[in-house]
């Protein structure tokens, strides 16, 4: 190799050398920047009045459009902006939508509907708008209903804009299930009423001649599970919500069943039967009538409920002396305890998710509604009062309703929700004293 | 003559006068007495009897260690859950030695074992046995009190729970699900600003300063180029015409980015993009402080999901020279779903988006930086749970 080898070769190998180089220096000088300190605050958006297209849908237009709001300000997550403030409006559901108005009053989601009433029918449709971006939000959707079905029409939209901006599931359109109180307080007359889930079209699905307990909705909401004392003792009912027909569930002379509630397949009912003053969980299988023993122990076992997928059970047991809660397979077995905190714990909850457990927490004299992972981790309680307790999930896990009881004789029961977060607090309006909320699934 | 023989005289007087005299000049006083020590002699023969009668001495035995009570031992705490205690106090029982300020050398044993530091000079804590359990808050000295003996080992009575009043979660970390890849999603806006090259003149200097130059390599070519040439390799010489093909394919590659560079589409982007072009100097901290007070607040994850909210989302931002957004493009995402990432990606682009509707605050002269750049949106800050 002669010496002018050598040096061409030496400058190739420099120029190959910078070639190697070159792109990734140019990577580093692209500047990266991060973000660590996210704003966390209602988002402000606008849901004018929908355009009624004929003359019957007026009304219709503007009370679907005040549920929608009302539906998503009332989760915490949304501020509504107030129509005052509005520099244009929305005279056609098809008429370009001018951003810079809706980006001046500082809307960061739009909603628009119309609605067509025919016939006692409604159609109503909407579109979502990304403000910011200046584009759609997703595609439009459009419901057709009865006229008397304009309320979860309603909140049909406001659950499809719900989850198209925040990424939740829906629960909108679903129902309440709760115990209806009446009278002074040593005594109490309680029948159970099914409402939306905003406390809206209230029914009552029993009479007030016996005392009724912890009804609980089945997988697919057509029936009923409840504890009434028309007996005279605890007893385990179902009820058909089609046509109310109620049937006791068991026939165990000599017992006590109560805390009833259904697997999730809607063929197995898990509740407590006491018998010879013991406690313990039971399986029943609707079709066959058969009976499975889940634990065997001196302890009270009780308030037992599913995981979502049906393979686990959480319980309360005092089997160590105080309420805890417990977790065991769904055929029974050896129980894990889960709670593990100062005070008792009862009530426990699986989420239809799956990742949380919620629970009633006694300590210090006060009542908390609180939530556990079922691995025992990340105990956080949400409220706190002189009574709250049996907390129930939202169909899509984000939002808990239980009952909270006022102090003093003359004080009553009333439904609170809170999100999971343990923001948002707030008493869902019912039309007297409730307790003990059941939420439905989401209606079909 | 005379002179001379004076001077000698002179001399020897002296040397006669100092004969005689000098005592008086050098007297000084007695000197010690030397000391005198009484010393028993004895024979040889009287010696080696007194070896012969002297007991044999092993010299592979262990020497002798000092006596236990004479020695402060640090007693090895079973399992120093908490802080080590200080040393016990000595008992009359077992006389450890209590220190002294000033000990006189009457008081101390002709034949003592050398002294223990006192207890308030620092002692490394025994090693625990490796059949013990390692205790993570092991105190590195010893107090300097010393309190009361116990015979109590370090072990706590009851056992501690497995699971605490409020769980930390730091305790029993959720594992982070892995990052999937993340769905090519790209929104591009339409720029309401004019064709970068009209705006270029006005808003952007014609070329970004320059980093400093390296510098320059000598001239000089290595001498270690010969040494390669004294032992060539065999495999080389057989592929030397591969190499130079090589080479040469590798010395296109090397500047082709030039060429491109210098293309007319490439040299309407402003003062960046031409091959000559320096890349523009990195943007400072107080310039993407700046940035970051600009889209922060519009960073809004209050509406998403409990899962949205674990998702830290990287975008990449293209920005129009008249610091218009031209479009969000997702990169990655770790945390979540990708459709928990699809919903924090949009509350993030809504913020950039806001953010820079009045403008990202850049320096102009810096466009070649900040016309692509990367942000990332981690909510561990703000998560809800």
């Amino acid at each position: 190799m002669t010496l002018s080898q050598s040096l061409t070769r030496l400058l190739a190998l420099g120029a190959l050398c910078l070639g190697l180089t070159a792109a990734p220096l140019a990577a580093q000088t692209e500047p990266h920047i991060t973000f660590s300190d996210p704003v966390i605050e209602p988002m402000p958006y606008a849901v004018p009045d929908f355009v009624a297209e004929n003359g019957g849908a007026s009304q219709a237009a503007r009370d679907i459009a005040r549920v929608v709001a009302d539906d998503l300000t009332g989760t915490g997550l949304f501020r509504e902006i107030p129509a005052a403030a509005y520099i244009s409006g929305i005279s056609s559901f098809d008429a370009p939508v001018a951003y810079a108005d809706w980006q001046a009053i500082n809307a960061q989601v739009l909603i628009t509907g119309a609605v067509q009433a025919s016939g006692g029918s409604l159609s109503v449709k909407f579109r979502l708008f990304d403000v910011a971006s200046g584009q759609p939000l997703g595609e439009g959707l459009q419901f057709n209903g009865s006229e008397s079905g304009w309320r979860r029409m309603a909140h049909k939209v406001a659950d499809a804009a719900y989850s198209r901006i925040t990424g939740e599931g829906p629960y909108f359109d679903s129902r309440v299930v709760f115990v209806s109180e009446s009278g002074p307080k040593d005594a109490r007359q309680k029948r159970l009423a099914v409402m939306d889930y905003d406390g809206a079209n209230v029914q009552y699905l029993t009479d007030s001649a016996s005392i009724v307990l912890a009804p609980r909705f089945s997988p697919n909401g057509d029936r009923i599970l409840f504890t009434s004392y028309a007996t005279g003792f605890p007893r385990i009912y179902v009820m058909n919500t089609a046509d109310l027909s109620t049937r006791v569930l068991d026939e165990q002379p000599g017992s006590m069943t109560f805390a009833p509630r259904f697997a999730p397949d809607g063929r197995t009912v898990v509740f407590s039967l006491e018998r010879d003053g013991n406690s313990d969980l039971y399986t029943l299988d609707i079709d066959s009538g058969a009976l499975t023993q889940l634990t065997n122990s001196p302890s009270i076992e009780t308030a037992p409920s599913f995981s979502p997928d049906g393979s686990q059970i959480v319980f309360e047991s005092d089997r160590s002396g105080a309420q805890q809660i417990y977790v065991m397979p769904a055929s029974g077995g050896e129980p894990t305890r889960v709670s593990s905190g100062k005070g008792r714990y009862g009530t426990p909850v699986w989420s239809p998710r799956g990742d949380l457990i919620a629970f009633t927490k006694m300590a210090d004299g006060r009542f908390y509604i609180g939530v556990i992972r079922s691995d025992s981790t990340e105990e956080r309680l949400l409220t706190a009062s002189f009574l709250d307790e049996g907390p129930t999930w939202a169909p899509n896990g984000r939002v808990l309703m239980f009952t909270r009881e006022s102090e003093g004789a003359s004080g009553s029961a009333t439904l609170f929700s809170v999100d999971v977060s343990g923001r948002n607090l707030h008493q869902v309006t019912t039309p007297g004293p409730a307790s003990d909320p059941a939420w439905s699934p989401l209606l079909p | 003559m005379n002179k001379g023989l004076l001077i000698s005289g002179l001399g020897h007087l002296g040397l006669v006068l100092w004969a005689l005299l000098g005592g008086w000049f050098t007297w000084t006083s007695d000197p010690p007495a030397i000391p005198v020590a009484q010393v028993s002699l004895i024979s040889t023969s009287e010696f080696d009897a007194m070896m012969a009668a002297a007991p044999k001495v092993d010299e592979t035995a262990p020497t002798p260690t000092p006596q236990p009570a004479a020695t402060p031992v640090v007693k090895p705490q079973p399992k120093p859950a908490t802080p080590a205690k200080p040393a016990p106090t000595p008992t009359p029982a077992e006389p450890l030695p209590t220190p002294d300020p000033a000990p006189t050398p009457d008081q101390t044993p002709p034949e003592a074992p050398p002294l223990a530091p006192p207890s308030d000079t620092p002692q490394h804590i025994p090693v625990q046995p490796s059949d013990q359990a390692p205790a993570p808050d092991t105190a590195a000295r010893i107090a300097s009190t010393p309190v009361e003996a116990t015979d109590q080992p370090n072990i706590a009575d009851v056992a501690t729970p497995a699971q605490s009043d409020t769980p930390s979660p730091d305790s029993q970390p959720v594992p982070e699900e892995p990052a999937a890849s993340p769905e090519k999603t790209v929104t591009a806006v339409t720029p309401d600003a004019k064709p970068t090259t009209q705006a270029a003149p006005q808003l952007a200097p014609t070329s970004s300063p320059r980093p400093p130059a390296r510098p320059k390599p000598s001239e000089t070519p290595p001498e270690d180029t010969q040494t390669a040439e004294a032992t060539p390799d065999p495999t080389a010489t057989d592929t030397a015409a591969a190499d130079q093909a090589a080479i040469e394919a590798a010395l296109a590659d090397a500047t082709a980015p030039d060429t491109a560079a210098t293309t007319p589409e490439a040299s309407q982007t402003g003062s960046g993009g031409t091959g000559d072009q320096p890349i523009g100097a990195a943007l400072n901290s107080g310039e993407i402080d700046n940035l970051r007070q600009i889209i922060g607040p519009f960073w809004n994850i209050g509406s998403l999901s409990t899962e949205a909210t674990r998702v830290t989302v990287t975008m990449r931002v293209q920005v129009s020279q008249d610091q218009k957004i031209l479009s969000v493009e997702m990169v990655e995402f770790t945390g979540g779903t990708a459709e928990a990432a699809q919903q924090a990606f949009e509350a993030a682009r809504r913020a950039v988006i806001r953010g820079a509707s009045k403008g990202l605050g850049l320096p102009p002269d810096k466009y070649d930086t900040w016309k692509s750049m990367l942000f990332t949106f981690d909510t561990s800050q703000g998560r809800l749970r």
